[in-house]
């Protein structure tokens, strides 16, 4: 298998010294870069195009949720996963909306670090409740927001199973900002504290089918909050 | 000659292309203030249609972050432009963005941008295997709107050749990344060589040597243009001392750059560890062309404008420009004049019972009130400073540890293993605990729905390590109501007791944390499946201090606690604090 190559964004140099050790250890990891600051990362990492970018929160001259939201257009292909320290769940959140594929809290031990890379590289790290519980409530807001003007969401009855491939023509515009049915279970559950596991066993599906239902609640967010930020600035304009 | 007529063509090139852009016919506003974010909360915009009274944008002196964005609209103007002249190029011409916030800024401001001097070193095939930037950043001092007039500031950079170095290449960009529009000026470039033992060789490169040749080399000669917008590469002609041609940079393009680059492989004998010294003397005036963020740390109370100005390339002013006026507040728990109200009233109440409070006095309460608010800005910063310095130590120890634990595991004896297993738990926990006192004394987080994200989050930390199951029946929606930090870290603390309670003690197999508001309290449940206790018997030491500290740190908030547990039947942790909703859901609510 073709290793993955991981670019790293952090200004601490122990902690990039420490992040590098692991992933040149690592097996089917490549370090394509490594970066101290945000400016570097914007001018390099498009060049490089790796898979994978491991991206510190807070860089010394701009946000890494900038810094993700400059990036992240530049390179769809690539996979963004943020390192936090400060379990603050709204600028986790932000970064999410910015274009970030999964988040880990540091300190993130060299085994956790690996597994991470490789299951964002496979579609998105697990989405954690705090941060269920923030998705739930934008999609509700956004919802809200645009009822007056839009056809209903899907009904129940579409659910015969994932909602986002079979919409029918009028409904694709609101399929992407609205979460089919199966979707909107797993969130729940997840907000309500339910594990990947628990989650997999009470709707009878596997470990991986709520993955896959994650990594599309995740794109559906990220294609809602773009085009949220596009007409927003378009009506200010 | 080839070149001084490409020069006078790249002049009336940008004589021309001038500023049709931005001083076009439509009205239309050429820049837009697109957002305001405080403390990582979005505000509604007013509109900026220059209406006469925009209503201000209300923002508490307690936000500690304040960013605006915005961007210019130069590329959707452009299209509605009239044709240009025939030949002309198409440079979709790129609008400089400055900012300032009158109250705050004596000046305009730029974002900060740079250009770059690059030495790249090549070995024998001519792959470049290494080499050493430098940026020009802003503005030189002496700017005075042409690179050729303006004063050049003396540059160096020093490198030393890499393994399998053979040569070299000089490179000048007109960007670094980021969406730089502006201009350089580079001239005096020069490259000395030196190596042990040897007389050190030097190479002139800007202005050209031209007492060498029978005929004058010009720059063209030894350098060519290059990058994603060659023509913004371009050739000037500075004055003094006598009349020579200069490097120059033209960039109107924020997303692309223009690049020169020395025609041939110099100093072709290098070797491995000359010291190579690149020395140039540049002018330059520097800014973002594309959308952009202001951030202010703090702002006085009172009345500011925030003003976004488009520029050309060069620094001058187009006259466009969009604002929005802010008012800075104090919130009403701080406000002197209320305070000075209700110390006036409780004064005329003690005259009438015959007791004076002195107009001194009541100066004195105000202004360690005063100090008050000054210390508490204080020590937020030091928490930070604190969590990013102890926080990346820890981390650092933490994954070390984890590191050496994987080493030895199998090898040492299981203690060592353990040990180093300990050594890196204790770390990870103290992170926790840092991270939990800087959250608490953010006054960002001062509200309820901050409150209960973070609840969340740390308390599905926590079970998750512990390998507990958990439910959460905590609303997604919930006003953003104040909650002052020490409240905050108290029932943080106190949740934290009961869930270790839960999972040490009472072996729980599932926890349920419940949050409610209801009837003027704050109530939140803590019940686990656990093993449970009989109340009526005594318990062991420590379970009593636990218990005791819970219920202490309720009652300095004004709260209560209580527990409810039968042996065999699990545990319930009732935390109650008053806590009256003073603010309507999701809205704004600092007078």
């Amino acid at each position: 298998m073709r290793k993955i190559n991981v670019a790293v964004v952090e200004d601490d140099a122990r902690l990039r010294k420490t992040v590098e050790r692991v992933i040149v250890n690592a097996d089917g990891c490549r370090l394509a870069g490594m970066f101290a600051n945000a400016a570097d990362a914007i001018r390099e990492i498009p060049k490089l195009a790796p898979d994978v970018i491991l991206m510190d929160v807070n860089l010394p001259d701009r946000s890494g949720v900038e810094c993700v939201a400059t990036l992240a257009p530049l390179l769809p292909a690539t996979q963004i996963l943020m390192l936090t320290v400060y379990q603050d769940p709204e600028t986790t959140f932000q970064a999410i909306t910015a274009g970030a594929h999964g988040y880990l809290v540091k300190p993130v031990m060299p085994k956790r670090l690996v597994e991470a890379i490789h299951e964002v590289r496979e579609g998105g790290v697990p989405m954690s409740r705090a941060i269920a519980r923030k998705v739930i409530e934008a999609f509700r807001v956004m919802h809200e927001g645009r009822a007056h003007n839009q056809p209903p969401a899907a009904s129940p009855a579409a659910s015969a199973s994932d909602g986002a491939t079979e919409a029918s023509e009028p409904l694709m515009k609101v399929s992407e900002a609205v979460l089919a049915p199966r979707e909107k279970q797993v969130l729940e559950l997840l907000v309500e504290g339910y594990s990947y596991k628990e989650t997999a066993a009470r709707l009878g599906i596997s470990i991986g089918t709520v993955g896959t239902y994650v990594n599309r609640i995740y794109e559906k967010l990220h294609v809602s909050c773009r085009r949220e930020m596009v007409a927003w600035s378009k009506g200010s304009g | 000659m080839a070149s001084w007529l490409a020069t006078v063509g790249l002049g009336l090139h940008w004589l021309l292309l001038g500023w049709i852009v931005v001083g076009g016919k439509d009205a239309r506003a050429e820049v837009v203030i697109t957002g305001i974010v405080v403390d990582g909360r979005e505000l509604p915009l007013p509109a900026q249609d220059g209406g006469r009274d925009p209503v201000p944008i209300r923002i508490p002196s307690t936000a500690r972050q304040i960013v605006f964005r915005f961007e210019g609209a130069a590329e959707r103007k452009h299209e509605q432009n009239a044709p240009r002249p025939a030949g002309e190029p198409q440079l979709p011409a790129g609008t400089r963005l400055r900012f300032r916030l009158d109250g705050r800024d004596a000046s305009w401001r730029d974002i900060p941008a740079s250009g770059r001097a690059v030495l790249h070193f090549v070995d024998a095939d001519g792959i470049l295997i290494g080499g050493l930037d430098a940026a020009m950043t802003g503005e030189t001092p002496g700017w005075r709107g042409t690179a050729e007039a303006s004063d050049f500031v003396p540059r160096e950079l020093v490198a030393v050749a890499p393994d399998n170095a053979t040569g070299m290449f000089v490179s000048f960009l007109s960007h670094d990344g980021a969406q730089v529009v502006g201009c350089i000026g580079i001239d005096d470039v020069a490259l000395r060589c030196e190596r042990d033992g040897e007389v050190p060789r030097s190479l002139q490169l800007v202005p050209p040597p031209a007492d060498t040749e029978p005929t004058p080399r010009t720059l063209s000669t030894v350098w060519h243009r290059a990058g994603t917008r060659p023509e913004m590469s371009v050739i000037r002609i500075r004055e003094r001392p006598t009349p020579h041609e200069i490097l120059a940079f033209i960039d109107d393009d924020p997303s692309r750059y223009g690049n020169w680059v020395s025609t041939s492989r110099l100093f072709s004998d290098t070797r491995p560890g000359d010291r190579v010294t690149l020395a140039w003397s540049a002018s330059h005036s520097l800014g973002i062309g594309g959308p952009s963020t202001a951030t202010y740390h703090g702002l006085p109370p009172g009345s500011h404008w925030f003003r976004v100005g488009a520029f050309r390339p060069n620094g001058d002013a187009t006259g466009i420009e969009a604002s929005i006026p802010v008012l800075v507040v104090v919130p009403l728990h701080m406000r002197r004049d209320v305070w000075a109200v209700g110390v006036a009233g409780l004064t005329g109440a003690a005259v009438l019972v015959g007791r004076s409070l002195s107009a001194q006095r009541l100066k004195r309460r105000l202004d360690e009130l005063e100090r008050a608010h000054a210390v508490e800005r204080e020590r937020s910063r030091i928490a930070r400073d604190l969590h990013d310095e102890i926080g990346a130590g820890l981390t650092e120890i933490a994954m070390q540890a984890d590191a050496v634990r994987s080493e030895v595991q199998g090898v040492a004896s299981p203690e060592a293993t353990q040990l180093t297993a300990g050594i890196c738990r204790t770390a990870i926990d103290l992170v926790r605990s840092v991270d939990a006192i800087v959250w608490a004394v953010n006054p960002a987080n001062d509200t309820l729905d901050r409150f209960a994200a973070y609840l969340v989050q740390s308390t599905e930390q926590f079970l998750d390590a512990a390998g507990v199951s958990m439910r959460f029946d905590v609303p997604a929606s919930l006003p953003s109501a104040p909650l002052a930090g020490a409240d905050r870290h108290r029932l943080l603390m106190a949740v934290r007791e009961a869930l270790n309670n839960a999972v040490k003690h009472a072996h729980a197999g599932i926890v349920t944390l419940s949050l409610h508001l209801a009837d003027g309290r704050l109530q939140i449940d803590i019940q686990d499946d656990g093993v449970g206790f009989d109340p009526t018997r005594s318990l062991t030491g420590t379970d009593h201090n636990g218990l005791d500290n819970m219920r202490q740190r309720m009652n300095e908030i004004g709260g209560t606690f209580s527990i409810t547990s039968t042996a065999g039947r699990g545990t319930l942790v009732r935390l109650t604090q008053p806590f009256v909703c003073t603010a309507p859901p999701r809205s704004e609510s600092h007078a």
